[in-house]
Order: C-alpha cells, then structure tokens, then sequence
C-alpha cells in the first residue's frame, strides 16, 4: 500500500471505515438469519423484564409476594394478566420476578463457569500430568447425570440461590474446560506460539495474552448454552425442591406448586412452563446464531489451515 | 570473511547430538554436528527436507520438551556459555534476549488477534523492562529499521492487514528488537515470491552487518546461500557433510553429495545439457541409516571402504572441512 503519499488523518479514516463495514457485514450476517434474530430478541425480553421487573409490577400494581386469600385461582384478566394461584398471588408479577432469578442464575453460571472452565482447559495444556488429572476429573463429573450431580451438590450445600449457582457451576465446568483445552492444543501448536516462546515468554503470559484470546469464540458460543442449561436445571432443582426456596417467585417452584391445581387453574402451570422454554430456546437460537457468526469454516473469516 | 580472520565466536555447537523418543524407538535426527557462528558472520546450513537442519536449530532455541519429546547431548557455548544444561527458567530469559528466531511460516507467525505494537512490544517488556510507551517508541524504531514505511501509523495494524513481506518484517522487527547476538532464520523467505525474497535476504544482510550479529541462514536454496552467507555447512541425514567459506564451496566442492547439489541447479544458459542433474536414490530414513559413509547408497564414487566404519570429518585447508574418504577436488 502506497502509505507515504497518505496523510495519517487519511489512513486512519479508511481504516475505520473499513472496520465499521466489517462489523456491518458481520451483524448483517446475524440478522439475516431469522432464528438468531428471534433468539436475539428474546435474549434481550427476557433480560429487560427482568432488570424492570420491580418498575413493571408497581406500575401494574401488582406483588408477587402479597397473597389475598379472596382471589385465589383467578383467570387471567386485565387486572391479573395472567391470573393467580392459590393463595391469591399475581402470577404474571411472579413470573417476571422469577425471569430476575433465571437470569442471575444463568448469567453468574454462564460466566463462572466460562472462567474457572477456561483456566483448566489452558493450565490442563500445560502439562501432562495436569492434562490427566483434570480431564479425568471432568470425565467423572460428566460421568453422572447432570441433574443429579447438583440434586447431590444442593443436598449437601443447603438450598438457597447461591448454593444453586455453585452446584450448577461445578455441573458446567467440565462442558467449558474441554472446549477450552481442545481449542488450545489447536492454538499451542501454532506458528506464532512458538514465535513467542522463542522470544522468552513464559508460560502465563503465552497462555493468557496469545491463546486465551485466539480461543474466546467458541467459548463464548458455549457460556450461551451453558446459560439455557443453568435455567434449565435452576428450574428443575426448584420444581423437586432442591433449588431456591418458597416464597421467591423461581419458575421451577410455581410449577410444583402448579402440580396439585391442574384442573382448579391451569395457567398456574401455563405461563411459568412458557417463559422457561422460551427463554431457553431463545438462548439456544441465539448461541447457534453466534456460532454460526464466530465460526471460521461459516466463511467470513480467515480459516485456519 | 575467512576464517583466518580472528571474529569472536558467538555461538559454538560441539557434537550436538537430538533424539527423539518416538513409539517405533529413539531417532537421532541430529548426530553430532558441530559449527561456529562469529560475530557478523552468516552461516549457511543447507541440505533436503529431512536432513536435519531446523532440528538442529530448535534444539539449539531448546524449544523441544526435554522430558517428553527429545533427548539432546552434546554442548552449545553461547558466547562461551553452555546453555544446554542451564535451568529452564534462565533458558527463557536467554531467548529472545541473546538468541531470536524467525520461522519459514511469516503469514502465521504472528497472533491474529493482537495488534503488531503489542507484539512488538512484548519482548521489550519481558527483556528489557521498558514501560508502554518506551516500548511503544523502540517498537517504532524497530519497524522503520526494517523498512516498513511510515511505521507510526503501521504499528497499530493487525497482522491481516500487512502483506506477507511486511509480515516477515515485522517478525524480523520482533526477533531484533532486543539485539540479540544470535539470530537464526529457519527458511524466512519460503513462503515469499521471488521479488520480496531478495529484499528480505538484504534487509537480513543489512542488519547483520549493522547489528554485528551472527546468523544462521537455514535454507535448502543454494542461490540464497550464494547471495548472502560468509559460510555454509551442508548437511546429509543429521551429519554435516561438508563446510567451508562460500567461495570456497561453490569453487571447489569437494564431497560428492554438495556437488550433486550443485549440479542439480537449473542454469539458463545451460540448455545443452538438456535434462537436470538429479542425485540417484532417496534420502534413506532415519531408522535405517546405512553403516559407513551415510550418502554412500546414492554416491556414484563409493567403494567398499566407504561402507565401512564411520567417516570423520577431514580439514582440507583454509577451514574447508570434509566428510568423505575420497574427496574430490577442482571445479564442477
């Protein structure tokens, strides 16, 4: 490039401008897909209906917590949207608090255990011995049913949220810690890697600042789904009342107190079964939409030979 | 540059000696090879693809795993230090600081991920503990140095958006960035065209001269060693077969294997000869390596002798050293 007769004001311009359209293609490319689209929108419902829960209800005038023993099973209505359960509680105010729940719980899984999973995948590369340890125990982990792993983790631990994050989280490392190591095995071999060692880099800073980065896509990809699965599980521990305790609104706790009033007021059941499986199918559309978008092979991007 | 002509030594490799530990047993991939690099001296190492030559430069860098991958003997004196046998944390320190290395692959060398300033930088951060913006200002030194044009605005490219000689630049930018006394260059023009190759063998030239530095030029292109280097080892299956001064070698070739090599190269105006010169046979593998002379299954002069018992090398004169019973003498 002929850079000498450019000024630097010039340069900088085209090279901006070249890095908006790039990222133009790129979200192009996102939204073109109908169902990372859709995923992306109800990603984003679900997490302003929960930040705003609070805003919503006392607009609407409602409290997931007051029980009025005179409007017990209410069908929905204007006043209760979507009615209420058995002890008179407005079920649409509980099921946007519960969204607050299912999302922390998501989140703070989704991102622990991105991080704890990413340094055992990268230390596991490291050496051999580390390599076995690690990925034995992440074998054994896997070994048994998720569910009952963090049944057992909740039955020691207590129940209470925290202790739900913590369960899930060790449940999620092991998913993290593999795609981890295997990106970096990838990464360890390349060209550039050994360039760096043979600048004198010691191990943390190769592992941190030259692969870490290079391998940040696909884990990403995989907090997204580790994310649907937390809400998923978090519902479940809570409707075998494993997971967060009663009064807190938890999508899984409404639907076991759902279970006994099927026929007496079905959208006890109804509308906090819904918002679970939205709200995961839409986490899961919008991983497979960023997959698609971060994978190198999708085109878009340099493949790695 | 001859070897009369008194240079410190920079690097001083004695019986180097790397085997791997592979399922179907050990494998010497590197069997007792010894040279020297002076200061401002060029050294050539050539041979075919599998004979050794980037074996001998990783084991010098230790970059194999000690534990797993490779046993290595022998000594390597690094201005009169061996460092083979130092701590690998002392190891690390040296690298990069005293010894650098540019690889054949310059479109993969460098991270993608990370802007060319902080790898630049980096080096400069780990060996000379400068602070950002020091670095920063010798990162732009280094890259006018090996004449990238208007380095203040290049330095925040990512490695995408240089060409591949730029790239092979910048990673020459990187390695020298610490004035290293040693620089070794493992084919850093393979995976150039022909115009950029020759600019990258000058700027290599330049900064050996300017830097006073030792190099070792790892290459399998004679026209290359012609261009640049002061000296060359050739190298057959893990032994050198032949060094000497590069006038010398190319005026007087002396083992039957450099000869073949040099026959073998295409020339213009020899169209009377009509087909190319080819060495017969293959390269043997390395868990079969003949008894005696190793090149002696392809050599048109072997004899008996030759197939018996190890070959040494042979000082000619005037630094020329051979590893051949009957070496040859005169011009091709």
């Amino acid at each position: 490039m002929q850079t000498g007769i450019m000024d630097k004001g010039e340069l900088q311009k085209i090279r901006r401008s070249l890095t908006r359209e790039q990222r133009r293609v790129s979200a192009r490319k996102f939204l073109r897909s109908r169902l990372s689209l859709a995923g992306l929108v109800i990603v984003l419902l679900m997490l302003l209906l929960a930040l705003f829960a609070p805003v919503i209800t006392s607009a609407l005038g409602v409290d997931p917590y007051k029980a009025t023993v005179k409007d017990r099973f209410l069908a929905p209505s204007l006043q209760h949207l979507f009615g209420t359960d058995n002890l008179g509680r407005d079920i649409f105010a509980r099921v946007i608090y519960g969204a607050r729940i299912s999302m922390t719980v998501g989140f703070s899984v989704g991102l622990v255990s991105a991080v704890i999973g990413t340094t055992l995948g990268l230390y596991a590369t490291t050496s051999r011995f580390l390599d076995n340890l690690l990925m034995r125990l992440c074998d054994g982990l896997k070994a048994i049913p998720n569910i009952l792993l963090a049944i057992a983790l909740m039955a020691v631990l207590g129940a209470n949220m925290r202790n739900v994050i913590v369960s899930l989280t060790i449940v999620s490392i092991p998913g993290v810690a593999r795609i981890a190591r295997s990106n970096a095995l990838l990464i360890r071999e390349s060209t550039y890697v050994e360039a760096m060692r043979c600048l004198g880099a010691g191990k943390h800073r190769i592992l941190w600042r030259h692969i870490a980065p290079n391998i940040l896509s696909p884990i990403l990809v995989q907090m997204t789904f580790a994310f649907a699965s937390a809400i998923i599980s978090e519902a479940s521990l809570s409707f075998l009342g494993a997971g967060i305790p009663q009064p807190e609104p938890s999508w899984g706790g409404m639907l076991n107190e759902a279970r006994s009033y099927l026929f007496k007021g079905w959208w006890m059941a109804l509308f906090p079964a819904l918002f679970t499986g939205i709200s995961v199918l839409g986490f899961n559309l919008f991983g497979d939409g960023l997959r698609d978008l971060l994978d190198p092979a999708a085109g878009g991007r340099a493949v790695i030979k | 540059m001859s070897a009369q002509n008194p240079k410190s030594t920079v690097l001083d490799v004695r019986s180097l000696r790397t085997t791997f530990h592979t399922d179907r047993g050990p494998l010497t991939a590197v069997d007792g090879v010894s040279f020297q690099v002076h200061r401002g001296e060029i050294l050539g190492l050539v041979g075919e693809s599998g004979c050794g030559k980037s074996v001998t430069s990783m084991s010098i860098m230790r970059l194999y795993d000690e534990k797993y991958t490779a046993s290595i003997s022998g000594e390597v004196l690094l201005e009169g230090r061996n460092i083979l046998h130092i701590p690998y944390r002392q190891m690390q320190r040296e690298r990069g600081k005293s010894m650098a290395m540019i690889f054949q692959d310059a479109l993969s060398s460098l991270n993608p991920v990370l802007r060319i300033s902080e790898q630049i930088m980096e080096p400069l951060r780990i060996h000379r503990h400068m602070g950002r913006e020091e670095a920063r200002q010798e990162a732009i030194r280094m890259l006018g140095l090996v004449g990238i044009p208007s380095p203040q605005e290049r330095i925040d490219c990512y490695p995408h958006e240089l060409s591949g000689g730029q790239r092979q630049r910048v990673m020459i930018a990187i390695a020298l960035s610490c004035q290293p006394k040693l620089l070794i260059a493992d084919e850093p023009t393979t995976a150039l065209d022909v115009t950029i190759q020759a600019q990258i063998l000058d700027l290599i030239l330049e900064l050996n001269e300017k830097m006073d530095m030792g190099v070792i030029l790892i290459t399998h292109d004679l026209a290359v060693v012609a261009q640049v280097c002061h000296r060359v080892a050739v190298m057959y299956l893990g032994q050198i077969v032949e060094e000497a001064d590069v006038e010398d070698l190319f005026d007087h070739p002396s083992h039957p294997y450099t000869r073949g090599l040099l026959q073998s190269i295409p020339h213009l105006d020899g169209g009377h000869r009509g087909e190319l010169h080819q060495i017969e046979g293959t390269v043997p593998l390395l868990h079969q390596i003949p008894e005696g002379c190793r090149f002696a299954p392809r050599c048109p002069l072997a004899t008996d002798r030759c197939r018996q018992g190890t070959v040494p090398l042979q000082d000619l004169g005037g630094g020329h050293m051979v590893r051949c019973l009957c070496p040859q003498e005169g011009g091709l």
